[in-house]
């Protein structure tokens, strides 16, 4: 006949998940078969150790699990971190705690239950790299078809017209045409028309020769030409003046063009990419940009999703930009807790992929955890991001409604009460109600 | 020592502690912080549980690496200073971390932190 405790010792050596237990002062008191596995300890030699001192998790120094679940009383659920096992492997877990009580119900120490995750962390991998193209991250449908299309745009060699918000990544797809083309060994040359004042376009585009103007003491090789075999990317085209436009109409059609003081044409060989964050056939229809010119550089044309409208690439982006940071930072940010997730999902980034990026910076400045935490985000994020849960109560939406006024109204009562229609004592006594500070 | 970043520096002189202190590496990255400690002067690196990815690291910038060893830091650099620390885990970690495994590791992504106790640092 086994007692209870065989029966359970049994239970817990068949199942495929590790589980310990520790007591008040975190020595660990029992541990199942799959967890001597996965820590590569035996339980012999665990029980009676500090937890960390077998664990080895990345949390263990600053965030403890179990710590945190017999402070508080709640348990922690599937968290993903990694461990350094005793043969010196680096294992991805998922890890769950929960307290342990004894028959009269006091706490007498804690219980953590972990998961073995290498084989789904391949996995990831695997599908991470699937949908990486060039340096572009992305699992939406209208950025497949882009990436399908690339290597033949890339090889055509015709002019290609880029369209899209600021901050969806034009430029990241001119250099992957560029590198996906025969040009790629040759120079992919940038200008950003817009920063350019019309006066110096030309020049920076065409170059110029000694005595040109007062201060050109010696040639200076134009853009056009340090591209020469390569490729010129010209962002913001639809920024330029129509004298500018004329000038570049006519490299366009004939492939020479004169610099600046000089008096002999010069030939070029340079694919052109263009783009603009304007609708530029709306342009041409308002007169404010040439026809000629736009036919001439919308040979082919790629028109970049939104952020707004590839929601499905957060998840994906912001995992880029943690690892992107970690390298730049020389930190190890692991990633983002859910609820800050749940915030970067709902927000709508005017800014696009570019606000997605400062705004994992900014945590960056601030994280010193292995989560982004909302504490970690931008303000105007924590209060006008704040989601509204379908399961909230009726005070929680209140709360989150009330935040994004203030934020809305730069923390102004008088402005956000006449927002919300209420008056200022009573948004002062809702305020004092859901412990809203004052800013 | 992946997955720590405190660490208490002592130095000493003909088996002698000379001076003990304590820092934080947390901002950094494993090899920052390997990197730092060869700076500071640390000859030997005692921890628990290390990866090979980080061990090598460790070897290779010329440091002594005693892992897997647990307890009291000023019991263990006591036993340390007394050639009584048991170094049983070394010759376990080193086994794991050799050939395909270890480069397989390195060549992985460079993520968190963890694991040193103490060091020494002789002069």
């Amino acid at each position: 006949m086994m007692t209870n405790n065989e029966e359970k010792n049994i239970i817990l050596d068949s199942i495929a998940d590790g589980v310990f237990t520790v007591d008040m002062d975190f020595q660990i008191t029992s541990m199942n078969r799959a967890a001597e596995k996965i820590l590569g300890i035996s339980e012999h030699d665990a029980i009676g150790r500090l937890c960390f001192e077998v664990f080895h998790g990345n949390i263990c120094e600053h965030s403890c699990a179990l710590k945190e679940t017999i402070a508080s009383g709640s348990n922690i659920i599937n968290k993903t971190i990694y461990i350094v096992n005793s043969r010196g492997e680096r294992v991805p877990i998922s890890v769950s705690t929960a307290l342990l009580k004894n028959r009269k119900g006091e706490v007498i120490g804690g219980v953590e239950t972990f998961r073995d995750m290498t084989a789904i962390e391949v996995l990831r991998k695997e599908i991470e790299s699937k949908y990486t193209f060039e340096d572009i991250v992305s699992k939406s449908r209208p950025m497949r078809d882009i990436f399908a299309i690339l290597p033949d745009i890339a090889e055509s060699d015709s002019s290609v017209l880029i369209e899209g918000q600021s901050g969806t990544g034009k430029e990241l797809i001119a250099r992957a045409i560029h590198n996906l083309s025969r040009r790629r060994d040759r120079p992919l040359t940038v200008i950003n028309c817009a920063a350019v004042p019309d006066n110096l376009l030309e020049s920076e585009l065409f170059g110029y020769k000694a005595g040109a103007f007062t201060d050109a003491k010696k040639d200076k090789p134009g853009k056009i030409a340090l591209a020469e075999g390569g490729s010129l990317f010209l962002d913001e085209i639809g920024e330029i003046s129509p004298a500018m436009q004329v000038k570049l109409l006519r490299f366009l059609q004939e492939r020479v063009y004169e610099p600046l003081g000089g008096v002999a044409s010069v030939r070029s060989d340079v694919r052109i990419i263009t783009a603009t964050n304007k609708n530029l056939a709306e342009e041409v229809r308002g007169g404010g940009f040439r026809e000629d010119l736009y036919y001439r550089v919308n040979v082919v044309n790629i028109r970049l999703p939104s952020l707004a409208e590839r929601t499905e690439d957060i998840p994906f982006l912001v995992r880029h930009f943690i690892n992107k940071y970690n390298i730049l930072k020389g930190k190890n940010i692991e990633g983002a807790s859910d609820e800050v997730m749940d915030i970067l999902m709902q927000y709508n980034y005017p800014g696009n992929i570019r606000e997605l990026e400062n705004i994992i910076e900014h945590a960056f400045v601030l994280c010193r955890e292995p989560y982004i935490k909302t504490a970690h985000l931008p303000s105007h994020l924590t209060a006008q991001g704040l989601p509204l849960h379908e399961n909230y109560s009726l005070e929680e939406m209140e709360r989150v409604y009330i935040l994004r006024a203030l934020e809305r109204n730069s923390w102004q009562r008088q402005n956000t009460a006449k927002d919300l229609g209420i008056d200022a004592s009573t948004l002062w006594r809702k305020m004092k109600k859901y412990s809203i500070p004052l800013r | 020592m992946d997955v720590s970043s405190k660490y208490a520096i002592y130095e000493t002189i003909d088996g002698v502690i000379q001076h003990r202190s304590d820092i934080s590496l947390a901002a950094s990255g494993e090899l920052q912080r390997v990197e730092k400690l060869k700076e500071l002067g640390v000859t030997t690196i005692i921890c628990g549980a290390v990866s090979c990815c980080v061990a090598d690291m460790i070897v290779e910038k010329g440091m002594r690496l005693l892992p897997m060893i647990y307890g009291s830091i000023d019991e263990i650099v006591e036993k340390y200073l007394n050639h009584t620390l048991s170094s049983d885990g070394q010759s376990t970690a080193d086994s794991a971390c050799r050939g395909k495994k270890r480069r397989k590791q390195c060549s992985g992504e460079r993520r968190g932190k963890r694991g040193i106790r103490q060091k020494e640092k002789s002069k």
